[in-house]
Protein backbone atom coordinates (compact mmCIF):
# COMPACT_ATOMS: atom_id res chain seq x y z
CA UNK A 1 0.00 0.00 0.00
CA UNK A 2 1.01 3.31 -0.30
CA UNK A 3 1.74 5.47 2.81
CA UNK A 4 -0.03 8.80 3.20
CA UNK A 5 3.58 10.55 2.86
CA UNK A 6 4.11 8.94 -0.35
CA UNK A 7 0.95 9.87 -2.08
CA UNK A 8 1.84 13.80 -0.93
CA UNK A 9 5.25 13.70 -1.99
CA UNK A 10 3.65 12.25 -5.50
CA UNK A 11 1.07 14.52 -5.51
CA UNK A 12 3.69 17.60 -4.63
CA UNK A 13 5.71 16.21 -7.80
CA UNK A 14 2.75 16.72 -10.24
CA UNK A 15 2.34 19.95 -9.31
CA UNK A 16 6.10 20.82 -10.07
CA UNK A 17 5.69 18.81 -12.94
CA UNK A 18 2.26 21.02 -13.97
CA UNK A 19 4.27 24.42 -13.13
CA UNK A 20 7.93 23.43 -15.27
CA UNK A 21 4.98 22.48 -18.17
CA UNK A 22 4.00 26.43 -17.72
CA UNK A 23 7.10 27.71 -17.44
CA UNK A 24 8.42 25.93 -20.07
CA UNK A 25 6.65 28.24 -23.05
CA UNK A 26 7.94 31.87 -21.12
CA UNK A 27 11.29 30.62 -20.86
CA UNK A 28 11.56 29.28 -24.39
CA UNK A 29 10.15 32.80 -25.57
CA UNK A 30 12.14 34.97 -23.26
CA UNK A 31 15.30 33.07 -24.14
CA UNK A 32 14.59 34.24 -27.62
CA UNK A 33 14.18 37.38 -27.00
CA UNK A 34 17.15 37.91 -24.88
CA UNK A 35 19.25 36.35 -28.15
CA UNK A 36 17.60 38.88 -30.11
CA UNK A 37 18.71 41.68 -27.67
CA UNK A 38 22.51 40.13 -27.24
CA UNK A 39 22.68 39.75 -31.15
CA UNK A 40 20.94 42.24 -32.63
CA UNK A 41 19.24 44.91 -30.86
CA UNK A 42 22.21 45.69 -28.68
CA UNK A 43 24.75 47.62 -30.94
CA UNK A 44 28.48 46.74 -31.28
CA UNK A 45 30.70 47.89 -28.73
CA UNK A 46 33.52 50.28 -29.93
CA UNK A 47 36.61 48.76 -28.21
CA UNK A 48 36.13 45.06 -27.99
CA UNK A 49 33.74 44.54 -30.98
CA UNK A 50 31.44 42.02 -31.39
CA UNK A 51 32.99 39.41 -28.67
CA UNK A 52 31.63 41.78 -25.82
CA UNK A 53 28.16 40.40 -26.80
CA UNK A 54 28.99 37.33 -24.82
CA UNK A 55 28.87 39.73 -21.43
CA UNK A 56 25.00 39.48 -21.72
CA UNK A 57 25.06 35.80 -21.31
CA UNK A 58 27.84 35.55 -18.96
CA UNK A 59 26.51 38.08 -16.19
CA UNK A 60 22.87 36.65 -17.05
CA UNK A 61 24.47 33.27 -16.01
CA UNK A 62 26.96 35.24 -13.05
CA UNK A 63 22.76 36.38 -11.57
CA UNK A 64 21.41 33.46 -11.35
CA UNK A 65 24.42 31.42 -9.85
CA UNK A 66 24.73 34.34 -6.98
CA UNK A 67 21.79 35.89 -6.56
CA UNK A 68 19.39 33.36 -7.13
CA UNK A 69 20.20 30.04 -7.10
CA UNK A 70 22.99 30.01 -3.98
CA UNK A 71 21.39 32.42 -1.98
CA UNK A 72 18.68 29.98 -1.99
CA UNK A 73 20.83 27.64 -0.92
CA UNK A 74 21.75 29.56 2.04
CA UNK A 75 18.13 30.26 2.84
CA UNK A 76 17.31 26.67 2.47
CA UNK A 77 20.02 25.50 4.90
CA UNK A 78 19.30 28.06 7.62
CA UNK A 79 15.07 26.77 7.19
CA UNK A 80 16.37 23.25 7.30
CA UNK A 81 18.24 23.70 10.24
CA UNK A 82 15.39 25.60 12.36
CA UNK A 83 12.05 23.34 10.99
CA UNK A 84 13.90 19.91 9.97
CA UNK A 85 11.52 19.88 6.78
CA UNK A 86 12.99 17.39 4.48
CA UNK A 87 11.78 19.51 1.58
CA UNK A 88 14.13 22.40 2.51
CA UNK A 89 16.63 19.29 1.59
CA UNK A 90 15.25 19.37 -1.60
CA UNK A 91 15.44 22.39 -2.19
CA UNK A 92 18.98 23.23 -1.14
CA UNK A 93 20.23 20.45 -3.35
CA UNK A 94 18.39 21.49 -6.38
CA UNK A 95 19.39 25.07 -6.47
CA UNK A 96 23.44 24.06 -5.91
CA UNK A 97 22.80 21.60 -9.15
CA UNK A 98 21.72 24.67 -11.07
CA UNK A 99 23.39 27.00 -9.79
CA UNK A 100 26.92 25.12 -10.44
CA UNK A 101 25.48 24.68 -14.22
CA UNK A 102 25.47 28.40 -14.40
CA UNK A 103 28.92 29.09 -12.42
CA UNK A 104 29.90 26.97 -15.12
CA UNK A 105 28.47 28.81 -17.93
CA UNK A 106 29.95 31.93 -16.30
CA UNK A 107 33.31 30.44 -16.18
CA UNK A 108 33.96 29.38 -19.89
CA UNK A 109 31.87 32.48 -21.35
CA UNK A 110 34.24 34.64 -19.45
CA UNK A 111 37.45 32.31 -20.72
CA UNK A 112 36.53 32.88 -24.28
CA UNK A 113 35.45 36.45 -24.08
CA UNK A 114 38.95 37.13 -22.10
CA UNK A 115 41.18 35.38 -24.72
CA UNK A 116 40.59 38.11 -27.42
CA UNK A 117 40.76 40.68 -24.69
CA UNK A 118 43.18 40.00 -21.79
CA UNK A 119 44.98 38.21 -24.30
CA UNK A 120 44.80 35.36 -21.54
CA UNK A 121 41.86 32.59 -21.50
CA UNK A 122 42.73 32.35 -17.21
CA UNK A 123 44.01 35.33 -15.61
CA UNK A 124 45.41 33.72 -12.51
CA UNK A 125 45.82 37.33 -10.69
CA UNK A 126 42.38 38.20 -11.41
CA UNK A 127 40.61 37.97 -7.58
CA UNK A 128 37.10 38.00 -8.93
CA UNK A 129 37.48 34.80 -11.67
CA UNK A 130 39.68 33.15 -9.07
CA UNK A 131 36.86 33.70 -6.04
CA UNK A 132 34.31 32.83 -8.78
CA UNK A 133 36.56 29.19 -9.42
CA UNK A 134 36.70 28.90 -5.57
CA UNK A 135 32.60 29.61 -5.16
CA UNK A 136 32.79 26.64 -8.39
CA UNK A 137 34.95 24.37 -6.48
CA UNK A 138 33.17 24.88 -3.27
CA UNK A 139 29.85 23.49 -4.60
CA UNK A 140 31.24 20.61 -6.73
CA UNK A 141 32.37 19.59 -3.23
CA UNK A 142 29.14 19.94 -2.07
CA UNK A 143 28.13 17.51 -4.71
CA UNK A 144 30.80 14.92 -4.20
CA UNK A 145 30.27 15.25 -0.49
CA UNK A 146 26.11 14.58 -0.92
CA UNK A 147 26.79 11.88 -3.32
CA UNK A 148 28.98 10.10 -0.90
CA UNK A 149 26.94 10.00 1.93
CA UNK A 150 24.03 7.69 2.95
CA UNK A 151 20.77 9.64 3.15
CA UNK A 152 19.54 10.16 6.77
CA UNK A 153 18.83 13.02 9.21
CA UNK A 154 22.78 13.23 9.41
CA UNK A 155 23.36 13.97 5.54
CA UNK A 156 20.73 16.76 5.11
CA UNK A 157 22.37 18.80 8.38
CA UNK A 158 25.77 18.29 7.15
CA UNK A 159 24.79 19.94 3.51
CA UNK A 160 22.41 22.64 5.11
CA UNK A 161 25.61 23.47 7.17
CA UNK A 162 27.79 23.71 4.18
CA UNK A 163 25.41 25.61 1.69
CA UNK A 164 25.82 28.17 4.83
CA UNK A 165 29.02 29.03 4.74
CA UNK A 166 29.89 28.02 0.83
CA UNK A 167 28.02 30.91 0.53
CA UNK A 168 30.18 33.05 2.20
CA UNK A 169 32.11 33.37 -0.70
CA UNK A 170 29.39 34.71 -2.95
CA UNK A 171 29.39 38.22 -1.50
CA UNK A 172 33.19 37.86 -1.50
CA UNK A 173 33.20 37.98 -5.18
CA UNK A 174 31.06 40.60 -5.87
CA UNK A 175 32.86 43.11 -3.81
CA UNK A 176 36.34 41.75 -4.99
CA UNK A 177 36.29 44.10 -7.45
CA UNK A 178 36.03 46.78 -5.54
CA UNK A 179 38.51 46.35 -2.56
CA UNK A 180 41.35 44.78 -4.46
CA UNK A 181 43.39 45.58 -7.71
CA UNK A 182 41.85 44.34 -11.00
CA UNK A 183 41.42 44.37 -14.65
CA UNK A 184 37.87 42.77 -14.36
CA UNK A 185 35.55 45.66 -15.82
CA UNK A 186 33.51 47.46 -13.35
CA UNK A 187 30.34 47.28 -14.74
CA UNK A 188 27.74 48.28 -11.81
CA UNK A 189 29.56 51.34 -10.35
CA UNK A 190 27.70 53.95 -7.36
CA UNK A 191 27.46 56.32 -10.12
CA UNK A 192 25.00 53.60 -12.05
CA UNK A 193 25.41 51.50 -15.33
CA UNK A 194 28.30 52.16 -17.26
CA UNK A 195 26.43 50.82 -20.03
CA UNK A 196 24.19 52.36 -23.09
CA UNK A 197 20.40 52.12 -22.38
CA UNK A 198 20.16 49.49 -25.38
CA UNK A 199 22.83 47.55 -23.74
CA UNK A 200 21.17 47.31 -20.19
CA UNK A 201 17.90 46.41 -21.95
CA UNK A 202 19.50 43.74 -23.13
CA UNK A 203 21.29 42.81 -19.98
CA UNK A 204 17.96 42.53 -17.79
CA UNK A 205 16.41 40.71 -20.85
CA UNK A 206 19.17 38.07 -20.52
CA UNK A 207 19.17 37.91 -16.78
CA UNK A 208 15.37 37.38 -17.08
CA UNK A 209 15.68 34.57 -19.15
CA UNK A 210 17.61 32.66 -17.02
CA UNK A 211 16.11 33.51 -14.30
CA UNK A 212 12.59 31.90 -15.88
CA UNK A 213 15.01 28.40 -16.85
CA UNK A 214 16.04 28.89 -13.25
CA UNK A 215 12.68 28.05 -12.13
CA UNK A 216 11.72 25.72 -14.83
CA UNK A 217 14.97 23.60 -14.14
CA UNK A 218 13.93 24.03 -10.12
CA UNK A 219 10.65 22.62 -11.04
CA UNK A 220 11.81 19.58 -13.01
CA UNK A 221 14.41 18.68 -10.14
CA UNK A 222 11.85 19.30 -7.23
CA UNK A 223 9.59 16.31 -9.11
CA UNK A 224 12.59 14.47 -9.53
CA UNK A 225 13.70 14.57 -5.77
CA UNK A 226 10.69 14.20 -4.36
CA UNK A 227 9.59 10.92 -6.78
CA UNK A 228 13.08 9.50 -6.30
CA UNK A 229 12.29 9.19 -2.50
CA UNK A 230 8.85 7.52 -2.90
CA UNK A 231 10.78 5.35 -5.77
CA UNK A 232 13.90 4.39 -2.94
CA UNK A 233 12.05 3.81 0.20
CA UNK A 234 9.57 1.77 -1.59
CA UNK A 235 12.52 -0.47 -3.13
CA UNK A 236 13.89 -0.67 0.32
CA UNK A 237 10.81 -1.67 2.10
CA UNK A 238 10.97 -4.49 -0.97
CA UNK A 239 14.21 -5.70 0.19
CA UNK A 240 13.91 -5.69 3.69
CA UNK B 1 30.68 38.22 -43.10
CA UNK B 2 33.44 36.52 -40.90
CA UNK B 3 32.46 34.60 -37.57
CA UNK B 4 33.95 35.55 -34.43
CA UNK B 5 35.09 32.30 -33.01
CA UNK B 6 35.71 33.16 -29.58
CA UNK B 7 31.81 34.63 -29.48
CA UNK B 8 31.01 31.85 -31.30
CA UNK B 9 32.36 29.70 -28.79
CA UNK B 10 31.12 31.35 -25.63
CA UNK B 11 27.66 30.72 -27.01
CA UNK B 12 27.91 27.37 -27.64
CA UNK B 13 29.34 26.63 -23.87
CA UNK B 14 26.30 28.18 -22.67
CA UNK B 15 23.76 26.16 -24.63
CA UNK B 16 26.08 23.03 -24.26
CA UNK B 17 26.21 23.15 -20.68
CA UNK B 18 22.65 23.80 -20.63
CA UNK B 19 21.40 21.20 -23.14
CA UNK B 20 23.10 18.92 -21.30
CA UNK B 21 21.81 19.49 -17.92
CA UNK B 22 18.41 19.51 -19.80
CA UNK B 23 19.04 16.38 -21.37
CA UNK B 24 20.29 14.87 -18.32
CA UNK B 25 17.03 15.90 -16.27
CA UNK B 26 14.97 14.79 -18.50
CA UNK B 27 16.01 11.30 -18.87
CA UNK B 28 16.05 10.65 -14.93
CA UNK B 29 12.50 12.35 -14.74
CA UNK B 30 11.20 9.59 -17.35
CA UNK B 31 12.94 6.86 -15.30
CA UNK B 32 11.63 7.73 -12.53
CA UNK B 33 7.70 8.19 -13.70
CA UNK B 34 8.01 4.82 -15.20
CA UNK B 35 9.03 3.12 -11.89
CA UNK B 36 6.55 4.92 -9.99
CA UNK B 37 4.28 3.33 -12.92
CA UNK B 38 5.70 0.11 -12.18
CA UNK B 39 5.45 -0.07 -8.80
CA UNK B 40 2.16 1.19 -8.86
CA UNK B 41 0.75 -1.57 -11.92
CA UNK B 42 2.84 -3.92 -8.79
CA UNK B 43 0.35 -2.37 -6.18
CA UNK B 44 -2.90 -3.01 -7.81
Amino acid sequence: MWSATDKIRLRQAERYLTAAKVLAWPAFLLILAALYMAFIYAPRERQMGEVQRIFYFHIGAAWNALGVCFLAVFIAGILYLWKKRRIWDHVGASFVEIGLAYTTINLTTGMFWARPVWNTWWPWGDPRVTLMLVLWLIYVAYMIFRSTMPDGEKKYKYCAVFGIIGFLDVPLVYVSIHIWRTIHPKVITSEGMALETPMIMALFTSMAAFTALTALLFCLRMAMRLQRTVVLERLYEETV
Amino acid sequence: MSINWYLFGGYASVWTILFLLLLYILRKQRQLTEEIRRLQDEEE
